[in-house]
């Protein structure tokens, strides 16, 4: 059984938010989960825009409002193959957060020389 | 009058009115509904403070009551001409509880439904962005 509802929204991203449900609305139960906010990220750069097919190239991606209280588990760059007809599946790869206006992608292999990806 | 917080419950809202004779159900929690008094009959000085009465309950249908079942309690508002003996002298209001053998109590149809705690076993995402609407789920067992 489940229950699903919209966030409502909070400007707070420092501390989470302890989750409450109610049948009634008027007594409430304590879940004992949290819900943490967090900004919007603003990408600006990436840097470097070449690496090697078989992958392995540290990529540090610039922009504001990076988050360290986010789920690692579920930031993710996603590589994307751009401009020509093969097909190749998406690739997902652990972000990793270096500062606010910092965080890093290994690239993947996979993809051929001379192929642009979107990240 | 209106019986606080029944407006919030399964039941809908729940208004008496003096003259009125009425019934209606409570369930057994953890925080029962029920006056510290619960015997006896609770008698309020005017109308106007009807909506600040505490439902009277006798102490069997508090403490016996099985899980997720509806117990009949009743409770009567005398009227205001009411001519025995423990009607006010002016436009007051009686509630009593179901020792109270000397009222006539007809059924108002109204159910108050009991429910289970709800455990909530996960919740995700665990995050999102501050404009709010992201979908929470949360997974779990009692959600009706």
């Amino acid at each position: 059984m489940r229950i699903v509802c919209k966030t409502p929204p909070n400007d707070n991203i420092i501390a989470a938010q302890p989750i409450y449900v109610s049948l009634n609305g008027v007594n409430w139960a304590d879940t004992g989960f949290t819900f943490s906010y967090y900004m919007q990220p603003i990408l600006t750069g990436l840097s470097p825009k070449f690496g090697t097919m078989s992958g392995g190239t540290e990529i540090l991606i610039a922009g504001l409002h990076f988050s360290n209280i986010t789920d690692p588990e579920f930031v993710k760059c996603k590589f994307t193959l751009i401009g020509t007809g093969r097909k190749a599946s998406q690739k997902f790869i652990p972000a990793i957060y270096k500062d606010q206006q910092t965080m890093m992608c290994v690239s993947p292999n996979g993809f051929f020389g001379g192929e642009a990806v979107n990240v | 009058m209106q019986i606080p917080g029944l407006n919030q419950t399964y039941g809908g809202a729940n208004g008496v009115s003096l003259g009125e004779e009425i019934s209606f159900s409570v369930y057994n929690d953890t925080k029962p509904v029920v006056a510290a008094d619960t015997t006896g009959t609770r008698r309020l000085q005017s109308e106007d403070q009807a909506d600040k009465v505490d439902v009277v309950l006798n102490a069997a249908s508090n403490s016996t009551a099985p899980a997720n079942a509806t117990t009949p309690i009743q409770a009567a508002v005398q009227p205001k001409n009411a001519t025995n003996a423990t009607q006010p002298k002016s436009n007051k209001l009686v509630m009593a509880s179901t020792a109270a053998k000397n009222f006539k109590f007809t059924n108002s149809n109204t159910e108050f439904k009991t429910y289970k705690q709800p455990v909530v076993k996960k919740a995700f995402p665990n995050m999102g962005l501050t404009e709010g609407g992201t979908l929470l789920e949360l997974s779990g067992a009692w959600f009706d």
